[in-house]
């Protein structure tokens, strides 16, 4: 066994916060996101022998956290009728005109001073409560890709979701985010 | 009548538009696709704005960063810690 994960009690210390803060960005409900960050620890226990030390203990601790998240979300959206793929796409067809194919609503030049604007508490809430219009999964796939910078690849295996899904999601999120910020905030 | 050179070119829909310059921001255009959409943002002032738009939405969540906790409670660390030691 690797030296570097001979000390199990010495895991929490080195790893347990960073697991966490991962876990946040996929969970919001904390109690959650500790739980996954336990059964993590109690998986890695179990599987130490198959550690190769090819990468960081940390990497390998990631990597057993994301299938368990991928796991948990997987069961959450497991509700979610049909496929979001289908559903995300014909949503897209409602942003346009059916008769002249431009944007139903027509988007306006936006001023601000993005400096000023992302320290504007209300801002944010404005932008919470657009985000409600948009399904959990489709809406979570926005936050990952543009609040937390992640890369497709990581979005898609714990959403589990193709590149070609996300990428319609992601599409569609942005039109309406963008109609109902417009209408709330900027134009408002 | 003087037609319109871009009467001659291939054009997409602004649906079609709207979507590749989303996706120009997650993967690299082909050249034909780069083509096409320069072609309808020349005449389009509707998708301009849309494309200002949805990278200044970028800019913002980039720049967004909510306060989070992101510290585990002690108790939890030491029951996690007990538990850990514990396990045969
Ligand atoms: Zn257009």
């Amino acid at each position: 066994m690797s030296e570097a994960l001979k000390q199990p009690g010495e895991w929490v210390d080195l790893y347990a916060d960073d697991l966490f803060s991962y876990a946040l960005k996929f969970i919001p409900n904390r109690e959650t996101a500790q739980n996954l960050v336990q059964e993590t620890f109690l998986a890695a226990l179990k599987s130490r022998e198959s550690f190769a030390g090819k990468s960081t203990p940390k990497t390998w601790f990631i990597g057993i956290l994301k299938n368990k998240i991928a796991d948990h979300l997987r069961a959450k959206y497991r509700e979610v009728p049909v496929s979001q793929l289908i559903d995300d796409d014909q949503h897209i067809d409602g942003f346009f005109d059916s008769q002249n194919g431009h944007l139903a609503q027509e988007p306006k030049a936006w001023t601000f001073n993005p400096e000023v604007l992302t320290e504007n508490k209300e801002f944010w809430r404005t932008y919470e409560d657009c985000l409600k219009h948009l399904p959990s999964r489709t809406a979570q796939a926005f936050n990952l890709k543009e609040m937390e910078n992640l890369d497709t690849q990581e979005i898609c295996k714990v959403l589990a979701m193709t590149p070609t899904n996300l990428w319609v999601a992601l599409h569609r999120a942005r039109l309406s985010l963008r109609e109902c910020l417009e209408k709330k905030w900027f134009n408002a | 009548m003087i037609e319109k050179l871009t009467d001659h070119l291939p054009h997409i829909s602004c649906r079609e538009a709207t979507k590749l310059i989303s996706d120009s921001m997650e993967r690299r255009l082909s050249l034909k696709e780069v083509i096409l959409l320069k072609i309808h943002l020349g005449v389009c002032e509707l998708c301009r704005r849309f494309k200002k738009q949805i990278k200044s939405l970028r800019i913002l969540m980039r720049s967004y960063s909510p306060e989070k906790e992101n510290v585990l409670p002690e108790t939890w660390k030491n029951d996690l810690r007990k538990l850990l030691n514990e396990q045969p």
